[in-house]
């Protein structure tokens, strides 16, 4: 989760932070009903990518348990002195810049979104018919 | 023996006409629930030092209950407020939540009341807003001079003086920072059109926050700390008033209460407070010679319908319930796309806007923010994108973000009411009730086709699906539930303050307001006090 927001190994610090805010408030932080579980399931799971999970969730599940962890990761991450400057300091310092690299990015996060989008249904379908077959 | 009168609350409203009695001459005793704001961590450091120097980051920005966290999927506003100041809204035990009806309203029981979270904003009201007053502009001028000689008010004279008049003891403004730079330099550029053909003026904000040093505290050093709370007390709370109160022998300040309501005599002569201690206990009294209430709009409102009730038995309501409908419009400017913000500048609005109507009283004020240091997840959380993209687009986008915040005037009407509900065990608990006015909803559209327009000349860009009508009840402009009158009316007050009901009471917030203009209410009720104590008592 560190690693695909800012890169990197996260801090001793950050890590318990982390930790501790998912252990005091578990309400705010665990998955609520089964189709949150399973996105759960595949972020941690590294088959899928988390970068598809995230994009996923961005669109369809917003207030997954995925999202909730994430931004606390990145609430934490701004707070901290060794990686603020992620959100704060502009690495495409003119508007040109800015469209040339908004571009490619924003093409890959389509496409990430729609590979997400094709495992999920499948994923969801199977579930649906498994449930079925249970009957 | 000095005369005494007892004030209750210690806000913008109470904390000025405490400080006017006692430079009269008067005896003052202030009942407050007092919640007291936390020490400053390393109050000379900038938000950048901080985050090196304090012991625990996440901590000071986050809060230990992750008060500063906004999850998506929360229910409220986009931000909410950051633990430094969740003291101001802390509930004393006890205290029976409200029952609400479209309206959803913020109580403070700390030291300062609820400006210890504003925005400080300063817009006197001018002849047009005051039409519904029973004074004249003219006779409240001299006090708007008397409050900003006494806070401190940056600003200038400019295009927003048609709506927002000038007072005495203006300090320079602050330093802009370049978003709003940037807006001013276009407006300047494309006046004409948006003067004649839109209706919008723009200018600096008039800001309760110090340009340079001004009585015994300092100028604003620009350490990009305002919306966690000024460490250096540039920026005005009513509890410097309340600090410079307690310099005076003849002040005494009685914290930790909660008022439940005042009993009477016969002559309907309140005789004393009835309160709570603010962590629990039993009742007891405070007696009172005169008693001056200052608690806010709702609260004194409860107070009062709470006293009426133990006095006939009788659920009064009180019509006339008023509060700024605000309309948040986000903006980019795309021209400062990949620009570096800069942290070292006032945080809240720097520039307002006045949008005119028809009827001059009715025009609509905006405040505009660029995004400086406010946390970043909140808005990374609304992109519809992974977060690893939003995160590179709000980098380097950080700097070209802004919001207008279109505030629009109300006016008293019946349905919009407060009374006294029974809560479980029996205890009164307040019962709001707000119904908007008919027609509001394609005002607020037209004036935002506006606004958009407007935001196009000056070369911005309104991202689709993010604006926001906020609940009513978010301004915290709360007025018009005790209104003045000259006619001796149940539930009114006389142009001074004094109620009609009680025969030494004197209302003194913006309860007796009969009417909202679209601007930040908190100066007037400042200079209002102030009215009230110089003229109301011998």
């Amino acid at each position: 989760m560190f690693d695909y927001l800012v890169g990197g190994v996260p801090s001793p610090y950050v890590l318990d932070w982390y930790i501790a805010a998912r252990e005091t408030h578990p309400e705010r932080f665990e998955p609520r009903g089964a189709w949150d579980r399973t996105l759960e399931r595949a972020a941690a799971s590294r088959v899928i990518p988390l970068r598809w999970v995230d994009g996923c969730c961005a669109i369809f599940a917003p207030a997954s348990a995925v999202r909730r962890r994430l931004i606390l990761m990145a609430a934490i991450l701004e707070s901290f002195p060794g990686t603020y400057r992620a959100f704060e300091v502009p690495d495409a310092p003119s508007p040109i810049r800015f469209a040339i690299g908004a571009t490619p990015r924003v093409v890959a996060s389509a496409l990430a979104l729609t590979a997400g989008t094709a495992v999920f249904s499948l994923l969801y379908l199977t579930t649906l018919l498994r449930k079925k077959s249970s009957f | 023996m000095r005369p005494e009168v007892t004030v209750v609350g210690s806000g913008a409203s109470g904390v000025h006409f405490a400080l006017t009695m006692l430079r009269r001459g008067y005896f003052v005793r202030m009942v407050d629930v007092g919640h007291t704001r936390p020490p400053a961590s390393h109050p000379d450091a900038t938000l950048l030092e901080l985050r090196r120097l304090h012991d625990d980051p996440a901590d000071w920005f986050l809060g230990g209950q992750l008060e500063g966290l906004t999850l998506p999927g929360s229910e409220g506003e986009f931000y909410g407020f950051p633990p430094q100041k969740q003291f101001v809204f802390r509930r004393p035990a006890g205290v029976p939540e409200e029952v609400l009806e479209d309206f959803e309203p913020l109580f403070s029981y700390a030291k300062g009341g609820l400006a210890g979270s504003w925005t400080a904003g300063v817009y006197p009201f001018n002849e047009d807003d005051l039409k519904e007053f029973p004074f004249s502009y003219a006779e409240l001028a001299p006090y708007y001079d008397e409050v900003a000689n006494r806070i401190g008010v940056a600003g200038q004279c400019d295009d927003l003086e048609r709506f927002i008049p000038l007072h005495a003891g203006l300090l320079e403004p602050l330093d802009l920072d370049p978003g709003s730079r940037s807006l001013l330099e276009r407006y300047a550029a494309h006046k004409d059109v948006l003067n004649r053909r839109l209706g919008c003026y723009l200018g600096r904000s008039r800001l309760a926050v110090l340009s340079r040093d001004h009585a015994d505290r300092s100028a604003c050093t620009y350490l990009g700390r305002c919306l966690w709370g000024c460490p250096r007390e540039a920026l005005y709370t009513p509890d410097l008033t309340l600090r410079e109160c307690s310099g005076h022998d003849s002040f005494e300040y009685e914290s930790g209460w909660f008022v439940e309501a005042f009993d009477v005599d016969e002559t309907r002569r309140a005789r004393s407070l009835i309160v709570r201690p603010a962590s629990g206990g039993p009742q007891s009294r405070i007696p009172v010679e005169c008693l001056a209430l200052a608690a806010g709009t709702l609260s004194t409102s409860r107070i009062y319908l709470e006293s009426w009730f133990r006095m006939t038995g009788v659920r009064h309501v009180l019509p006339g319930l008023m509060d700024n409908r605000q309309v948040l419009v986000p903006f980019v400017q795309p021209r400062l796309l990949g620009r570096q913000y800069e942290e070292s500048s006032y945080q809240y609005h720097q520039l307002s806007l006045g949008l005119e109507a028809d009827r001059p009283a009715e025009y609509v004020h905006g405040q505009i923010t660029t995004l400086t240091t406010a946390q970043a997840h909140p808005i990374l959380q609304s992109l519809p994108v992974d977060l690893k993209t939003a995160l590179y687009l709000f980098r380097n986008s950080r700097a070209a973000l802004g919001l207008v915040n279109l505030n629009f005037c109300d006016r008293r009407r019946p349905e919009c009411q407060v009374t006294l509900a029974t809560g479980h065990e029996g205890q009164a608990r307040l019962s709001i009730r707000y119904e908007p006015e008919a027609g509001e909803a394609d005002r607020t559209r037209r004036e935002v086709r506006r606004l958009r327009k407007v935001l196009r000349k000056l070369g911005c860009v309104v991202p689709p699906g993010l604006i926001h009508v906020r609940p009513m009840g978010s301004s915290v402009h709360y007025a018009g539930t005790l209104p003045m009158s000259q006619a001796e009316r149940r539930g009114t007050t006389s142009p001074l303050g004094r109620s009609h009901d009680f025969e030494n009471v004197y209302i003194v917030d913006g309860s007796t307001f009969p009417f909202l203009p679209a601007k930040n209410i908190t100066f007037t009720l400042m200079a209002n006090a102030i009215r009230i104590a110089e003229n109301a008592f011998p």
